[in-house]
């Protein structure tokens, strides 16, 4: 939904949701934004919604209303427009359209996780730029929030910041920042992004504050169910031969793992974790020279053909079985997906690959 | 939002029973908990599973008005077929030898899609019913919204049952178990799969839209899986059609 954010100078006076298709803006105690000064007409301006437009029309006020400097009676109203009435600025920010190819269900968010009785990974986000700079704020949650919202987790004293902006989910060992899509995208090292997992010294940008990201040392690390955990490698696509970009580089992931090993009760079951035979299978035995993991994670196991994906069930068959022997199933089943003919189901497979294994995907 | 409703009050929507029986009968049991009193279904109503014809029996026997899946059409027509991948194409060619002329016969009676209550039923995306495109996306969605007339759209296809609405061309994905239907607003409702549910849930999946109160709340029932892997074995050598009932993929 558009917002519209009053301002006299540079203070914030009120912020409003477009809820309705029309609302009314003037000194008059009947508006649905009131604005107590005496350069507003009773009647001043509305904004209303038309035909798949907003349009903001002056009701003959004495001081008129004006778009971005222009005086108008009535005029289409884009994202991140100035409307002046009397000496007040309304900003109006319009809600970005979703993506196109963005899924409806992304079943993954569900995984449960395991082992909950082990401390959970930490992160951090501290505060470089803007008005609360050097503050601190620990990820310790499944989900924080983050926005200019009271209830937000991380609560931002920054106009520009949305009341719920973006959120930072935690995803096994890593955490990924996702932009809620409300307004003002937020940029990590410079580039704006929907959604990314976040690195070591990574540099998050949201409205005008900025934040660097580390990760706390912790214990053990839980694992989702049914993912393979392969840490953020160095360079984040390694070119195969057949260009496709399909192969893992995994020579940091060994690294990390020696750098926290699991901390478990002995005899305690420490179901897919990071000596889940699965990934040191992936990894090769030492984990150490080897850089791709084998071809056959690229091709499916079955050879049956299957990857010619028809146009209907194959799409969203989950079929484990078809998964090749000590690889997870559910990366074996999006590098499948990456083959599909149609294109927002490639992306949404890139994605997810991205999501449980740290590197990206051509798609 | 104001529906002619004749006169029911709520009523059920089921989609994608694919032939589990066990699931059907749950689901039918908990909308008669409910008080359901209209029941429409969205299609695949066969395919997959062990039991098309009971599960086609009892939706004849209560007159449970149901739309064409493409599964249903792949058991009537080999056209359908090419755009199968393996296991659906040999489930299909199983049902097909195990129908009977009077299950044949009901599932060619079947309209593409059905209009009722000011609502509009349907399998697969409204846009072009028999191309049997999903609705995975919201670009997708957009797209169905443009193809409807109805302030309210059923159809499932996906087996994961989503509530999203359009207003002043706006897309929202309601992420809640009861969506209230809004004024000036298009809704579209993936009722997920009764009988192959595959968002890891594996309890069936339906709705339930009251009427009077103007919501429409998903409804997860258990059923006894077990009995419906084990039928599916003794009739099929994919052993994945069995096991993904138990991890609802």
């Amino acid at each position: 939904m558009p917002e519209i954010v009053v301002k006299l100078g540079n203070k914030v006076v009120d912020t409003h949701t477009l809820f309705q298709e029309c609302i009314r803006i003037g000194r008059g105690r009947d508006n649905d934004i009131v604005i107590d000064h005496l350069s507003v007409s009773r009647r001043h301006a509305e904004i209303h919604y038309d035909h798949g437009h907003w349009l903001v029309a002056d009701l003959d006020s004495a001081n008129g209303t004006f778009v971005n400097g222009q005086r108008v009676t009535t005029v289409p109203l884009y994202h991140a427009d100035t409307i002046t009435v009397g000496k007040m600025h309304l900003h109006f920010f319009d809600t970005p359209m979703e993506q196109d190819d963005q899924m409806i269900c992304d079943s993954a968010e569900e995984r449960t996780m395991v082992l909950s009785e082990c401390s959970d990974p930490r992160g951090c986000l501290t505060v470089v730029k803007g008005k609360q700079r050097g503050k601190e704020f620990i990820l310790d949650g499944e989900r924080t929030m983050i926005g200019r919202s009271p209830e937000c987790d991380i609560q931002l004293s920054d106009w520009r910041v949305a009341k719920t902006h973006a959120h930072v989910l935690r995803r096994g060992p890593r955490f990924l920042i996702e932009d809620l899509g409300t307004w003002g995208a937020i940029h990590v090292n410079g580039a704006p992004v929907k959604e990314t997992m976040l690195r070591e010294g990574d540099l998050i940008q949201i409205g005008g504050t900025r934040m660097t990201f580390r990760l706390l040392p912790s214990g053990v690390r839980s694992v989702p169910v049914g993912s393979l955990p392969l840490p953020q490698a160095d360079k984040e696509t390694v070119e195969s031969d057949d260009g496709r970009g399909y192969r893992l580089a995994v020579s940091t992931a060994a690294d990390l793992i020696k750098e926290s090993p699991p901390v478990a009760e002995e005899g305690e079951a420490v179901l897919q974790s990071w000596d889940d035979p699965a990934l040191d299978e992936a990894l090769g035995s030492e984990g150490d020279s080897q850089e791709l993991i084998p071809a056959e994670i690229a091709e499916p196991a079955d050879g049956n053909g299957n990857s010619d994906a028809d146009s209907t069930d194959a799409e969203i068959d989950h079929d484990a079985g078809e998964a090749a022997e000590g690889v997870n199933p559910e990366v074996a089943m999006w590098l499948q997906a990456l083959e599909s003919e149609r294109p927002a189901l490639r992306r949404h497979a890139a994605r997810q690959l991205e999501k449980l294994t740290g590197v990206r995907y051509e798609t | 939002m104001k529906l002619d409703n004749g006169n029911a009050r709520r009523v059920g929507v089921i989609s994608d029973i694919h032939g589990n029986l066990e699931a059907l009968e749950a689901v039918l049991t908990s909308f008669a908990e409910a008080r359901v009193d209209r029941i429409f279904c969205c299609g695949d109503v066969v395919g997959y599973g062990a039991s098309p014809n009971e599960c086609i029996e009892l939706l004849r026997r209560r007159e449970i008005p149901t739309v064409l899946g493409n599964h249903d059409a792949a058991v009537l027509n080999d056209d359908e077929l090419v755009f199968f991948n393996e296991m659906a194409r040999d489930a299909a060619l199983w049902t097909r030898g195990v129908l009977t002329e009077e299950s044949r016969r009901w599932l060619s009676s079947l309209p593409m899609t059905i209009s009722r209550y000011g609502s509009l039923f349907v399998h697969a995306s409204p846009t072009d019913p028999a191309e049997w495109n999903y609705v995975l996306t919201y670009g997708e969605a957009r797209r169905a919204f443009k193809a409807i007339e109805e302030p309210l759209c059923f159809l499932g296809h996906s087996h994961q049952p989503f509530f999203i609405t359009l207003r002043f061309g706006e897309i929202d994905h309601i992420r809640e178990d009861v969506m209230t239907l809004g004024e000036n607003t298009s809704h579209l409702v993936n009722v997920g799969s009764v009988g192959q549910p595959r968002d890891r849930d594996p309890r069936a999946s339906s709705v339930i839209w009251d009427l009077a109160q103007g919501t429409i709340t998903l409804n997860r029932v258990e059923y006894d899986v077990a009995r419906a892997q084990q039928k599916i074995r003794m009739i099929s050598g994919h052993a994945t059609l069995a096991e993904r009932l138990a991890r609802g993929e």
